[in-house]
């Protein structure tokens, strides 16, 4: 549990007649995570020549995939996402057959499918065009002009459109010699209809080019208010096939679409495995096939293998090679692994510091969240989130963490008597153990402190104690004098002060000059930094205190709010209530956050720091994944 | 004779209104990132608030102390105290170093558009950009502890206010000075972590390092607040 699980290296040699058969076996097994033989001696392995049809069914059905995506409905506001409904899917023997399944399978459908996706896109790209021309006619549907003249004869060309309205008099200046130019200014720009004849056709054009003419091209038949009314019932036409198009292809994606999550799935899974013959070595009749395997696997490994004709050799990994890391916690610490690999998973050497930071997370989280009523409505999304969404991996480990952070908070609002601040404190009188904000002295050490005091002391000492905790660790890693002496000081300079305090006096000394001539051997004239560095450390942790304060206080100042707000005659009564619940909501949201990247970074910056550096290579088997199928 | 009411009232106002501008310009800027990220993306735009919401937190410490400073002072809820000139002063000092300190979530805004941006192209970045966003935050609690330390010595908690003296209250603006402009080390800070999350995106590797060139600034800030501490405890505010 203090360290990653043990790896052992395995290397198999099977012959050729059973590679097939142990290679899917080692792929459902699913604990082997795959190295590729890099020895010049051996010949490398290739991967087999089906590898190509399956990747080019794999392309066809993603892209019959994005036709049915035409038919998705447009998501109305929020929704949760739903676990994927597995389809049952038969064994296959080999891949031959599966490919010849697929093809079967798209021969129903596809051509027809394509062709509709096709036509959609025609029909957009056509809709689009309209659309462009539209907006040229738009403007001048009051103009009593047949389009139809528009054009080249064989004497006489007929020209229209838009040029700026700054260049329109420049514009006829320089044309109005030549040719028949009439015009029209509109708000924005100028519509203009030129008229001359063929043999100056090239002057014209040059004029107009300098001056940014928007030509109509298009050929239109009829006076402009004609040809509007005709593009708009063409593309009301185009729209209504679409929208036929888009029900049809909505047909298609209720009758194959599971099917084809389905195969694709099925073809990653053999595409995966015909891709791991790339990583294996080769002689004429034999595989050599090399991984590593947690220990505690080792065993059912063997005894599968055994079953084929090949040989296993199980052997201690090198320790200079990245050997895959695989955290292995008891299951109540299992899902603040994300927290660890958030920062880097460990080295397969080092700590692993998961049940660590999951026991300092929830104390954290805890005290800086502070209210029982946030705390519970933490734990509830937290229940939620593990309930309906814990499908997946990731919101289940989530939710967890929230619902355990969550029960924490509540306990330290508990003791500290905070239920939505003071709420229950003004209207039914529940007291906490401490008062944060109250008068009434705490003893410690026959001294007595105002409560805020007190909790910082606490905040304090609890951070001497998780820096301790720290320093030990690293101090049981190191490994030479060296980086002993780079932990030992910490103990050193406390031992000294402690001795201080409890005033044994020559003793103490001789501690605290150790301590510091072992932090300036080490560090030279840095190590000023070093202290410096290590007071801000355990100052740092008066985060706890200002967070929980920070909770309480926005929470004292809602309230103080809503009771101001609640003295304005009727309108109180409505603004009061909505004050009081987003006030609270938006409270919960922010501390919530602030609680939870706090925590973090405590351990991460102030507590990792002492011992972690992280950085291994996560494990990563070889093994069959399954989302969308299911084999009967 | 000052009017030991009014300074609280400028403590109070200082605290809120100095974080308000901190959070305002943090925000802003991360909000901007956010802005040129959803342009590209608007699925990101969850994530993107999320980070946004981070510098939010030093405008709610200066609101949670010009709060409380008010409450001490018996402002809000309940009848004027009688409140002698030094504990006018010692208020308007927790106002300060809450207020300047807050000044810090610029720092933080810097942070928090790197992370906007690199969470936007890599969304396992999102864990490490939000912890080193929240660097550039302990500034603004040493601010906050300082604030907390100077009315716990000066009894602004509920209760009757302790008997201070002029020197007293004085000493607890020079400690909301030292705190509160060391507290802008944050920005320095800002931009260093800005660029270490950018690092980072690149080489995940490197985080351990990047902490510690990100930490550095903080040193300066642990000076401020050591500055405000021995000045509190030389005068006997503390215990």
């Amino acid at each position: 549990m203090l360290k990653p699980a043990r790896m052992k290296k395995i290397s198999l040699l099977v012959y050729d007649n059973d590679k097939d058969e142990l290679v899917k076996k080692l792929h459902e097994i699913g604990v082997l995570e795959l190295r590729e033989i890099n020895d010049p001696n051996v010949e490398k392995a290739t991967a087999k020549e089906e590898l190509r049809d399956v990747i080019s069914l794999q392309m066809s059905l993603n892209s019959l995939k994005d036709i049915l995506k035409l038919a998705e409905e447009k998501k109305k506001g929020f929704s949760l996402p739903k676990p994927p409904e597995k389809v049952k899917v038969k064994k296959y023997s080999n891949t031959r057959e599966l490919i010849d399944d697929v093809r079967k399978f798209l021969s129903e459908f596809e051509n027809d499918l394509r062709s509709l996706g096709r036509k959609f896109n025609e029909n957009n790209e056509k809709i689009s065009e309209y659309r462009e021309n539209l907006k040229l006619v738009e403007k001048i549907k009051d103009l009593d002009f047949d389009l139809r003249y528009l054009g080249k004869g064989k004497r006489v060309f007929i020209k229209a459109g838009y040029v700026d309205l700054e260049s329109i008099n420049k514009i006829k200046k320089e044309l109005e010699e030549n040719f028949v130019v009439f015009s029209k200014e509109y708000e924005d720009e100028a519509f203009l209809i030129i008229i001359g004849l063929m043999e100056d056709i090239d002057k014209c054009e040059d004029s107009l080019r300098k001056h940014r003419f928007i030509e109509i091209r298009a050929e239109f038949k009829g006076k402009p208010v004609e040809v509007l009314s005709e593009l708009k019932e063409k593309i009301r036409a185009l729209e209504k096939e679409n929208e036929d198009i888009i029900a049809k292809v909505g047909k298609y994606k209720d009758k194959y679409e599971k099917q084809i999550l389905a195969f694709l799935e099925l073809l990653d899974i053999e595409k995966e495995r015909m891709e791991a013959f790339n990583l294996f070595g080769r002689t004429k009749r034999t595989y050599l096939i090399e991984g590593y395997v947690p220990e505690k696997y080792a065993s059912n490994v063997l005894k599968e293998v055994g079953k084929f004709d090949c040989i296993a050799e199980l052997k201690d990994p090198n320790p200079n090679e990245d050997i895959p890391v695989m955290l292995d916690n008891p299951k109540i610490f299992r899902p603040f692994e994300i927290l660890t690999e958030t920062f880097a998973p460990p080295r397969y050497n080092e700590f692993d510091p998961t049940p660590l930071l999951a026991i300092g997370f929830i104390l954290f989280f805890g005290i800086m969240l502070t209210d029982f009523v946030y705390g519970a409505i933490v734990a509830l999304v937290g229940y939620f989130l593990y309930k309906r969404l814990g499908f997946k991996s990731t919101y289940r480990d989530l939710g967890i963490i929230l619902t355990a952070s969550g029960i924490s908070a509540m306990f330290f609002g508990a003791i500290f008597g905070s239920y939505l601040g003071d709420f229950l404190k003004k209207i039914g009188n529940v007291q906490g153990i401490i008062d944060p904000f109250g008068a009434e002295p705490v003893v410690l050490f026959g001294k007595e402190l105002v409560p805020i005091m007190f909790i910082l002391v606490m905040a304090l000492a609890i951070g001497v104690l998780h820096i301790n905790i720290g320093f030990l660790l690293g101090f049981l890693k190191a490994k030479n004098g060296k980086e002993k002496l780079s932990k030992a000081w910490f103990f050193l300079l406390e031992i000294g002060i402690i001795l201080y305090i409890l005033g044994v006096n020559p003793a103490s000394f001789i501690f605290l000059a150790a301590g510091l001539i072992t932090v300036f051997y080490l560090y030279g004239a840095l190590g000023i930094f070093s202290l410096t560095g290590l007071l801000g450390d355990i100052l740092s942790y008066a985060r706890l205190l200002a967070l929980s304060l920070a909770t309480s206080g926005i929470a004292m100042a809602i309230n103080i709010l809503v009771n101001l707000v609640k003295g304005i005659p009727i309108l109180g009564y409505i603004l009061a209530p909505i004050i009081f619940i987003v006030g609270h909501l938006a409270n919960t949201v922010i501390q919530t956050l602030g609680a939870f990247i706090h925590s973090l970074r405590l351990h991460y910056v102030e507590f990792f720091s002492k011992f972690y550096e992280g950085g291994g290579k996560k494990y990563n088997p070889f093994k069959i994944k399954r989302e969308y199928t299911e084999e009967v | 004779m000052v009017d030991p009411l009014a300074l609280a009232a400028i403590g109070a106002g200082l605290a809120i209104g100095l974080s308000g501008i901190g959070s305002g310009i943090g925000v802003g800027i991360a909000g901007a990132a956010g802005a040129g990220v959803i342009s590209e993306r608007p699925e990101k735009f969850g994530t993107a608030l999320v980070f946004q919401a981070l510098p939010q937190t030093q405008a709610i410490y200066g609101l949670l102390i010009g709060i409380l400073i008010m409450l001490g002072a018996g402002m809000l809820g309940g009848g004027a105290k009688e409140l002698s000139e030094p504990l006018g002063w010692a208020a308007l000092g927790a106002g300060l170093a809450t207020g300047l300190a807050g000044l810090s979530a610029v720092g933080q805004g810097i942070v928090t558009s790197s992370g906007i941006g690199v969470t936007s192209e890599k969304p396992e970045m999102f864990g490490r950009g939000m912890v080193f966003s929240v660097l550039p935050e302990t500034q603004a609690i040493y601010g906050l502890l300082v604030a907390i330390l100077i009315m716990a010595g000066a009894g602004l908690f509920g209760g009757v206010p302790k008997e201070i003296t002029m020197t007293m209250g004085l000493a607890a603006v020079g400690a909301g000075f030292s705190v509160g402009f060391a507290g802008f080390s944050a920005i320095g800070q800002g931009i260093t972590a800005a660029g270490g999350v950018a690092s980072i995106a690149r080489r995940p590797e490197t985080m351990g390092k990047n902490m510690v060139f990100s930490v550095m600034s903080e040193t300066f800030a642990i000076f401020g607040l050591l500055g405000a501490v021995l000045i509190l405890l030389g005068v006997k505010m503390l215990g």
